[in-house]
């Protein structure tokens, strides 16, 4: 069942890992192209991001605080009511699209700027053992959602224009969605576990 | 009897009429080059190249104004490169609207290219049911040949070609967006009309007389429309690349496709006169012709 809902939505699979790994790529060679140009900005975004940091509540890794912080977060869309509205069959759709950039300009970006301070080793030890899990949750988490925007616009265009619902393919859509986002959910749980009780250990916390 | 069909030099006006159909296919199907494809990666190769520039450009700022509580020293920091930044912006202007200008012009050329084939192909399709229609008892297959072709004019008119291209400039997105959907929903349309005139086709020729015509099997396209409008909005438009591909490559393949089926139709239709070959290029010639059509030489008859 699950290779098929995979075979079934390998072109929205295939096209959102595309864009989210083109956007971050990138986002991260101009950042490097940028930052290699002034040691001076490096310096200035370095403080300011420790300045800022600590006005932000994150507790500290080794907690099911900073679990539940980073699992709650990432989910945020099956949960969170201000986020909820990409549910919304169509117009979500665009929220969805405008999150996916800002995601991947920001890993891309940050991914460059910190192997700017710290190098490559430690860029690579902060964001693999968990991203590994969590970028793939990410598109599926994301490919639920495309599925549900799909088959649900479809069946809404269908009824409008006054024509009979394919109830099959849309039930089938509608299991996909779930299939997927409940996966992505799982995954989640296993990222936000990495990144709060082992990525630390990598990064000497 | 299949292949018993008396070919005369004077044609029946209706073969007549089938034959410069098919042969105006060098006027309306026109085939797009994929330079075209320009069009939906020119913004984003322009927004990273000017985005990049245009941050390092702050990053100069930056390095030279060392104190932000010394106003004048901001000032000779920003000074220097403000040429730079006014040419960036002429730069994103011309990108911009060359963006627009040949955007609106592939737009208008799409459109206008399925409009001339389908309005083509509904003439030659309703030429072929009359001539059909005309050799003897009219079949069910030829009376739904008929029948696709009333279809087709009724549900395949026209779409405002330059309307579309002039409504591009003002807004953009959503004419990006509904004329792409639109250009892919009418192939998917047509497709699933051709297939069932080709088959109908086939058996009403067979049916009056002419031999086994062996159309090539109907290629359909089958995009999903849906899939591919949400495609765009969650990738950010940029899936769009995609898309316009499809658009270009789908309308070419079919075209392609089309005169395959054109001339199997024509070849059916009209065999092969006799030819012979001319006394002064030694070309090949008609038998019944008076001229070389290489040479332009005369013939002795």
């Amino acid at each position: 069942m699950l290779r098929q809902t995979f075979l079934r939505n390998r072109l929205l699979i295939a096209a959102i890992s595309a864009a989210f790994f083109g956007i971050m790529i990138i986002t991260g060679a101009v950042t490097y192209l940028v930052l290699l140009t002034s040691p001076y900005l490096v310096k200035g975004l370095q403080s300011w991001t420790q300045s800022t940091a600590s006005y932000i509540a994150i507790p500290p890794p080794y907690t099911n605080g900073m679990y539940h912080f980073i699992f709650l977060n990432n989910i945020g869309h099956f949960w969170n009511p201000l986020r909820l509205w990409v549910w919304i069959p169509f117009i979500g759709a665009f929220q969805l699209g405008y999150e996916l950039l800002l995601n991947a300009i920001l890993i891309g970006a940050i991914a460059s700027f910190v192997s700017g301070i710290k190098g490559p080793m430690y860029t690579i030890a902060g964001l693999l053992p968990h991203g590994v899990i969590e970028i793939p949750a990410f598109i599926l988490e994301y490919t639920g959602l495309a599925r549900w925007h799909v088959c649900t616009t479809r069946a809404l265009y269908t009824k409008l224009s006054g024509q009979q619902i394919d109830r099959s393919l849309l039930r089938t859509g509608i299991k996909d969605a779930a299939i997927l986002s409940l996966l992505s959910v799982a995954l989640f749980a296993v990222a936000a576990y990495i990144e709060t009780f082992i990525t630390p250990h990598f990064l000497g916390r | 009897m299949p292949g018993d069909i008396k070919v005369t030099t004077k044609q029946d006006p209706a073969l007549h009429r089938i034959e410069f159909l098919v042969r105006r296919r060098t006027e309306t199907d026109r085939r797009m080059g994929y330079i075209w494809m320009i069009i939906p990666l020119l913004p984003l190769i322009g927004a990273v190249a000017i985005g990049g520039i245009f941050l390092g450009m702050l990053v100069s700022i930056l390095a030279r104004i060392g104190n932000l509580s010394q106003p004048t020293t901001a000032q000779s920091a920003i000074e220097p490169i403000v040429g730079g930044l006014v040419a960036l912006y002429g730069v994103g202007v011309i990108v911009y609207l060359a963006v627009l200008l040949f955007g609106a012009l592939s737009f208008y050329y799409m459109i206008d290219r399925r409009n001339r084939h389908f309005s083509r192909q509904q003439l030659l399709f309703s030429t072929i049911h009359a001539y059909l229609a005309s050799k003897g008892p009219v079949s069910d297959n030829i009376a739904q040949l008929g029948y696709l072709s009333e279809d087709s004019i009724y549900t395949e008119t026209a779409r405002p070609a330059g309307i579309w291209a002039l409504l591009f400039i003002f807004i953009t997105p959503i004419v990006v967006l509904i004329a792409s959907f639109n250009l892919t929903h009418d192939m998917r349309k047509h497709d699933d009309l051709q297939s069932k005139y080709q088959a109908a086709l086939a058996t009403s020729l067979v049916e009056s007389g002419f031999q086994e015509p062996n159309f090539p099997a109907y290629k359909s396209h089958g995009r999903d429309t849906a899939l591919f409008i949400i495609l765009t909005a969650i990738t950010g438009g940029l899936f769009w690349i995609y898309w316009y591909y499809t658009l270009l490559k789908d309308y070419n393949e079919h075209f392609t496709d089309q005169a395959k089926f054109e001339d199997r139709i024509l070849k059916t239709l009209i065999p092969a006169l006799p030819e012979r070959t001319c006394g002064t290029c030694g070309g090949k010639v008609p038998a019944v012709a008076r001229f070389c059509p290489n040479c332009g030489s005369q013939q002795s008859n």
